[in-house]
């Protein structure tokens, strides 16, 4: 039963994310990749852990969607056709994500990855909050933690830097 | 058909008792949702009539006694009138917003506990009574052959055999009458809510016009800024009630919290207990209900009416509802986070004096606490509406600026300041109980 709605649950996610890359009108897309995040979400309810799905929905669809549909709202969107000029470097660049992808694919299909596959999560209760908190805080998640706190905080200094007029420099 | 049932149990990998639960979860959705409705239809009645009489006028009072039938003659003026769908609008948002905009705030209701817990036994007492009663009617009812009327009989008591095991298995234990009780609660609450803002922004942004996108906009910028507040004071309120293995954030947990007394006499709820916090998430709802001081989205001397200027008829009162709905669940969880949640203080005492002793003072106490809930839900509505009279609309800048330079810094110096006395608490209580056990240890060698 899980397996099938997982499965269900994966083939939305990716028909989302490929319908959000194909709209013209950013609105729409916006629209589908909230989809995408809440199936998302639905996901890792599925796979017993309840906080980080309501975590996933928390934060992407219900605060950093918004600020996109903000910055959408501010737009100016009579010329909703899209990008015009698709350089040569755009289509290398699509055709090197598409063959990556495949790879990735292709490797979750191989001998290697089915012998092996994913970690098994029978422990009780993994997904609960005081296992994830436990793990996060004490289990040696406490530096990937960190760190990708501070290349957060490294992202925002660098968004204001460029974003600033250059005579206020 | 049987063969199909067999199947798909097989496929869910039902429990022994998961239908039971199953079907209690849903009378709970179905009550409470029902007292909630009741509320919410006969909100706009309520706030017309105190605006009414704060501005000294007598507001609606001629359908009905006292004007109590007016939701009714409204609901129909706007179901008849015209569907009208401007041809300017990007019609596909523009009809979405209006269907989403209530959704969240009716979601939300299905975690919230509005009564005492409610004893598994009773669950059993009920199944049984059904069944008895069933298998005494069949006889009697006409048109039933013999044939059915043994085959209804023996499952009744088949039924009634596993009501008492039913009993037998859950003696003791409790339910939250909140709908689920979900181990993630407070992180549901915060979730769902967030995503209140998008059936107002995607609306308004539908309409196709500068008042409603401007509406939209101040709307998904403000939720935004309030938010982060709101988060930082719910996250003080677990820390202060603690998290369990067992429960894990569950909002009945917050409740259980605050039941008892402080200093003997005033009940512990958590606006005597932390009272900054409590004020700052008060204030946090009113800014995400969009009610005034902080109605930005439809501040009408600015924007008009905002994000609904081009929505008329059933789409503009789903609007409302949506409105109201927001107001009624923002007030439940207040309630229920910093108002004690259906707690009163002196209400074993009473249901001890008033109850007599052969009946279960539960069954007195859980329709008493039910109706403590809802009135003081009420009342907290009467406080939004108040307040909606009292204070005049902030100025934009004033409202970021409170957002993030007073709210959130003032609610992130709560967070560090009511960790720091819970652990100091914590360290004198563990200090005069080991020098209590001293004490004890002495006495005993003596």
């Amino acid at each position: 039963m899980s397996l099938a709605l997982e499965i269900i649950t994966g083939f939305m996610i990716a028909i989302s994310a490929v319908v959000t890359v194909t709209r013209t009108n950013p609105l729409y897309a916006a629209l589908w990749l909230i989809n995408c995040f809440l199936f998302t979400g639905v996901l890792y309810v599925i796979q017993d852990s309840v906080f980080m799905g309501f975590l996933q929905v928390l934060t992407y669809a219900g605060a950093i969607l918004v600020l996109i549909i903000f910055s959408i709202m501010l737009m100016d969107l009579r010329d909703n056709e899209g990008p015009k000029n698709r350089s040569v470097a755009i289509q290398f660049v699509a055709f090197a994500s598409a063959l990556a992808s495949m790879i990735l694919l292709l490797k979750f299909f191989s001998e290697e990855f089915k012998n092996k596959g994913y970690p098994k999560l029978t422990e009780a209760n993994w997904g609960g909050l005081q296992h994830l908190g436990k793990f996060l805080y004490t289990e040696g998640g406490l530096f990937p933690f960190e760190f990708i706190t501070i290349l957060l905080l490294g992202t925002l200094v660098g968004c204001v830097q460029l974003a600033k007029r250059k005579e206020w420099l | 058909m049987q063969h199909l049932l067999a199947n798909a149990s097989d496929l869910i990998d039902l429990g022994k008792y998961d239908i039971v639960y199953m079907v209690l979860g849903a009378v709970l959705v179905l009550h409470n949702f029902s007292i909630f409705m009741l509320i919410l239809t006969w909100l706009s009645w309520l706030e017309r009539r105190l605006c009414a009489w704060i501005q000294d006028r007598s507001g609606p009072n001629r359908v009905g006694p006292a004007g109590l039938l007016q939701p009714v003659a409204d609901a129909i003026k706007l179901m008849q009138k015209e569907d009208l769908i401007p041809h300017h609008v990007e019609k596909f948002f523009y009809l979405l917003g209006p269907c989403l905009v209530a959704l969240p705030a009716l979601i939300l209701f299905v975690v919230i506990p509005v009564g005492a817990d409610l004893p598994y036994e009773w669950v059993g007492y009920v199944m049984l009574w059904g069944a008895e009663g069933i298998s005494y009617m069949a006889p009697n009812v006409p048109f039933l052959t013999a044939d059915c009327v043994t085959t209804i009989q023996s499952s009744m008591t088949e039924l009634s055999q596993f009501a008492l095991q039913f009993n037998i298995d859950h003696a003791g234990q409790t339910r939250s009458l909140a709908a689920a009780d979900l181990p993630v609660g407070l992180a549901f609450l915060l979730a769902i809510g967030s995503l209140g803002v998008y059936g107002l922004a995607l609306g308004a942004w539908g309409a196709n016009n500068k008042y409603a996108t401007m509406g939209g906009i101040r709307a998904s910028a403000q939720m935004i800024s309030y938010e982060l507040a709101l988060g930082v004071t719910i996250l003080t309120l677990i820390l202060m009630s603690g998290t369990s293995e067992m429960s894990g954030m569950t909002i009945s947990n917050i409740v259980e919290y605050q039941e008892g007394y402080l200093w003997g006499f005033l009940p512990k709820w958590n606006i005597l207990l932390n009272p900054i916090t409590a004020v700052i998430l008060i204030i946090c709802y009113f800014a995400e209900t969009n009610r005034l001081p902080f109605d930005f989205a439809e501040a009408e001397p600015e924007l008009i009416a905002g994000y609904h200027i081009e929505h008329s008829g059933m789409k503009f009162a789903l609007f409302m509802i949506g409105e109201s709905a927001a107001m009624l669940t923002a007030s439940a969880l207040i309630v229920t986070l910093v108002f004690g949640g259906w707690d009163m203080p002196g209400l074993d005492l009473m249901l001890s004096t008033v109850v007599p002793e052969v009946i279960d003072y539960r069954l007195v106490k859980i329709p008493t606490t039910i109706a403590i809930f809802f009135a003081k839900t009420t009342l907290m509505v009467v406080v939004f509406i108040l307040v909606r009279w009292s204070i005049p609309r902030f100025r934009y800048d004033h409202l970021m600026k409170l957002g993030w330079k007073r709210l959130l810094p003032a609610a992130l110096a709560m967070l560090v300041i009511t960790v720091a006395v819970k652990e100091i608490w914590n360290a004198i209580e563990a200090k005069e109980k080991t020098e209590v056990s001293k004490i004890s240890d002495a006495e005993k060698k003596k």
